[in-house]
């Protein structure tokens, strides 16, 4: 293994001189044979059919995959791959490629994986991540087909775990020391660089670097946010069905994983602020959710919660105002809606349903007066022109008139 | 002689009205569609009636994913060095 590495490398400093070293690298989502590829669903547009591998000079294919028995509870999967060369090539795992069993089992593998190969065909073993949360894995042996994603959410983790692992590893690698040969983090700083050095685990290969990598359970329920809507109460249900946890331990266990998957998700691109109850912004959807199917008062409790949180959110308390209209509450919508327009990022119509409160509370100045702020930021809004007209038909509350210029007395001697 | 020509323009006649006549539109039916499913609440008596104004709704859920999200791109193939 080590010499064939070697021989890896020096053809690879080799190559390099010629013009690159990704000569020598194949990556799994462009090597897809095309007797693997399967059609894309119809009514699905995540997913679109692969590009099949072409044959080019010693580049290997991927030419079958399997589902393998899973091992420290994470799936994996056999691929089996040819080269017309005798070798040494390196398969690296990136982001792209999906693998499907049937029930639309579908499946990533985890990025930064690397298969050295030397033989004409060889079996490779990767670990894999369920792309849904409910879906039970095919048996072992189980052939799979191949698609290529064409979700930017699940493209966006894959990468970033791809970043993560390869390019701020080498940043990170300055706290780790080795004790009783196993590198640990030895730093007694706290910052964001060494927590995320902590929560890697960390070995040296086989020509001594060291590689950092993510735990599978922060990069798993990434992906399960992106595609299954996944929270931390989905996180919790899964390790209870799945781990067979208890209650309590479950959500222990989620909240540990919690700082992880929201730093992913966060380094994605992706608003992470809306997975775990620590940010305004998960309430703020728990909210939503509890107002669409009718429970009012837990979704007061739960945009009472996010402004709790932060003070400022504008829209959890444009929508706690819509809550309280709904349970007939007018006084206090008035209220939720006067703050609401008040506060920055306030839209015109958090003046007009002040508005609307007031005028079902019998105040129609105050109401008018309110539908002149909601077109003052938004001309367009036909419905508070239509109520302004209804609500003070007089103009009572118009501004009055810009004072005109006075006309210059003339000083000096009248004219005779 | 006249009476069988006159016969003949009033079968051409009867022919001609029944096959023209004034050209018919073909109906044009509405496509059934779905009524759309209520979420939240509904509106109260007052508002549907146009007595008070209707109220705006409520401020969408927050999604996980942008809109217009570009995902990273890819980091370079990994370089082999040896160990120092």
């Amino acid at each position: 293994m080590l010499g064939a590495l070697l021989v890896l490398l020096g053809a690879a400093y080799a190559q390099d001189e010629e013009g690159g070293i990704s000569g020598l690298v194949d990556r799994v989502s462009e090597r897809l044979d095309a007797e693997l590829g399967d059609r894309a669903p119809e009514d699905d547009d995540r997913l679109r059919e692969i590009e099949p591998a072409r044959a080019d000079g010693d580049r290997a294919t991927i030419m079958a995959a399997a589902m393998d028995a899973p091992a420290e509870g994470v799936d994996r999967i056999k691929l089996t791959v040819t080269m017309p060369g005798s070798g040494p090539r390196l398969l690296l795992v990136d982001a792209g490629a999906v693998f499907r069993g049937p029930g639309s089992a579908d499946y990533v593998l985890c990025p930064n994986q690397k298969f050295l190969l030397e033989a004409a065909s060889t079996d490779v073993v990767a670990e894999a991540l369920p792309l849904r949360g409910d879906q039970e894995p095919p048996a072992p042996g189980t052939p799979l087909k191949a698609l290529k994603s064409n979700d930017p959410g699940v493209i966006a983790v894959l990468r970033t775990v791809q970043r993560l692992e390869a390019e701020d590893t080498l940043r990170l690698a300055r706290y780790i020391s080795e004790k009783d040969g196993e590198p640990k983090v030895d730093t007694f700083l706290d910052n964001q660089d060494v927590r995320l050095a902590r929560r890697m685990s960390w070995s040296r290969n086989v020509v001594g670097k060291l590689e950092g990598r993510l735990p599978r359970d922060d990069i798993r329920f990434a992906l399960l946010a992106v595609t299954d809507g996944y929270t931390i109460t989905q996180t919790v249900d899964w390790l209870r069905l799945h781990r067979k946890l208890e209650m309590q331990p479950a959500i222990d266990l989620a909240w540990e994983i919690v700082p992880g998957i929201e730093y992913l998700l966060e380094r994605a691109t992706l608003r992470h602020r809306t997975f775990s109850p620590r940010h305004a912004e998960y309430h703020f959807n728990q909210g939503v959710a509890a107002f669409t199917r009718n429970d009012l008062d837990a979704a007061q409790k739960a945009f009472e919660a996010a402004l709790e949180k932060q003070a400022g959110m504008v829209e959890a308390q444009y929508n706690l105002g819509v809550v309280l209209y709904r349970k007939g509450d007018y006084e206090g919508a008035k209220g939720a809606f006067l703050v609401a327009s008040g506060m920055d990022g306030a839209t015109a119509d958090a003046a007009y349903n002040r508005g609307a409160a007031d005028f079902r509370l019998g105040d129609k100045l105050a109401a008018a007066r309110a539908f002149r702020k909601a077109l003052e930021l938004n001309d367009k809004h036909t419905e508070a022109a239509t109520w302004l007209e209804k609500a003070d038909p007089e103009g009572q509350t118009a501004p009055p008139p810009p004072p005109t210029k006075k006309s210059k007395r003339s000083r000096g001697r009248k004219s005779k | 002689m006249t009476a069988r020509i006159a016969t003949t323009i009033a079968l051409f006649a009867l022919l001609g009205a029944a096959c023209g006549g004034e050209p018919r539109r073909l109906e044009m039916k509405k496509i059934e569609t779905a009524p759309a499913m209520q979420l939240g609440p509904k509106a109260t008596p007052e508002e549907a009636n146009g007595e008070v104004p209707p109220l705006q709704g409520l401020v969408k859920a927050i999604a996980l994913v942008p809109d217009k999200l570009v995902p990273p791109e890819p980091p370079p193939d990994p370089a082999f060095e040896p160990a120092p």
